[in-house]
């Protein structure tokens, strides 16, 4: 299939007009701005191809028909990936003995800075393995946090937690990443 | 701000069957969902066509039909 020149409109006008006007055929945009991000995010938690294919067609659809649903308080790719998160922890706790881990309310929260560069200084091949690892949970936090650049405050609109909530799980998905990274680190020693 | 995780991403790019197939699915799930819509439409007209007629009519003028009737037969 050809892909469509550039249209330039941004996604909530797109959005907007495919809801009000019912112009279908624009959703197409946003199939070729997103579906590569999408696929990659999936393919990142079930790390097979034509799983992660279908999971994309699930998703296109499940959020072609829930456009309704879309809040215009949060960026439209945003909202996107956070159910296609939600999508891979699903399917991952579908086909997998995955117990979540249990969240500690009393976790004392370290300082965020500190543990950011802990965090940025673990080397690429090692936050691979390290988030192969990582509870889908504390994936999905991170990935939404450092690699989409997601603001507390939407993450925090899009998980429904409180923002000590967000901080808390940041915090604790830091820990076990930088934890997992230096027992590999070890072991290749 | 750039950091480790922006490395992190595959770079797979997505067949484009897979999208043949999702607009596909999506034509055929819209088709559907417009039968449905048609079927209310129709359901709803036919209904209210239905109502229009028996305007005036009162449940008791509708059993003195039902006697008349009745005696004719």
């Amino acid at each position: 299939m050809k892909k469509r020149p550039k249209i330039p409109l941004s996604d909530e006008e797109i959005i907007e007009e495919i809801i009000e006007k019912g112009r279908s055929d624009l959703y197409e945009v946003i199939f070729d701005r997103y579906s590569d991000k999408v696929y990659r995010k999936c393919l990142s938690f079930v790390g097979d191809k034509m799983t992660a294919q279908d999971m994309v067609q699930d998703i296109f659809l499940k959020v072609f028909f829930q456009l309704i649903k879309f809040k215009r308080n949060s960026r439209f790719s945003t909202w996107l990936y956070a159910i296609t998160y939600n999508f891979c922890i699903e399917h991952y706790r579908k086909n997998s003995r995955w117990t979540p881990v249990e969240i500690d309310e009393k976790f004392d929260l370290k300082d965020d800075s500190l543990e950011e560069q802990e965090l940025f200084a673990i080397r690429v091949d090692l936050l691979k393995k390290a988030m192969d690892k990582v509870d889908p949970n504390d994936k999905m936090i991170l990935l939404m946090k450092y690699q989409d650049n997601i603001s507390i405050k939407e993450i925090m609109e899009q998980l429904q937690i409180t923002e000590s909530a967000v901080k808390m799980r940041l915090s604790r998905a830091r820990e076990r990443v930088k934890k997992f990274a230096d027992d590999i680190a070890s072991k290749e020693k | 701000m750039e950091n480790n995780f922006q490395f992190l991403d595959f770079e797979e790019q997505l067949p484009d069957k897979v999208k043949n197939e999702t607009f596909g699915y999506l034509d055929s799930m819209k088709l559907f969902f417009d039968l449905v819509d048609l079927f209310w439409v129709k359901a709803g007209s036919t209904a209210a066509h239905a109502l229009e007629n028996r305007q005036g009519e009162t449940p008791l003028t509708l059993m003195a039909g039902e006697e008349e009737n009745k005696l004719i037969e």
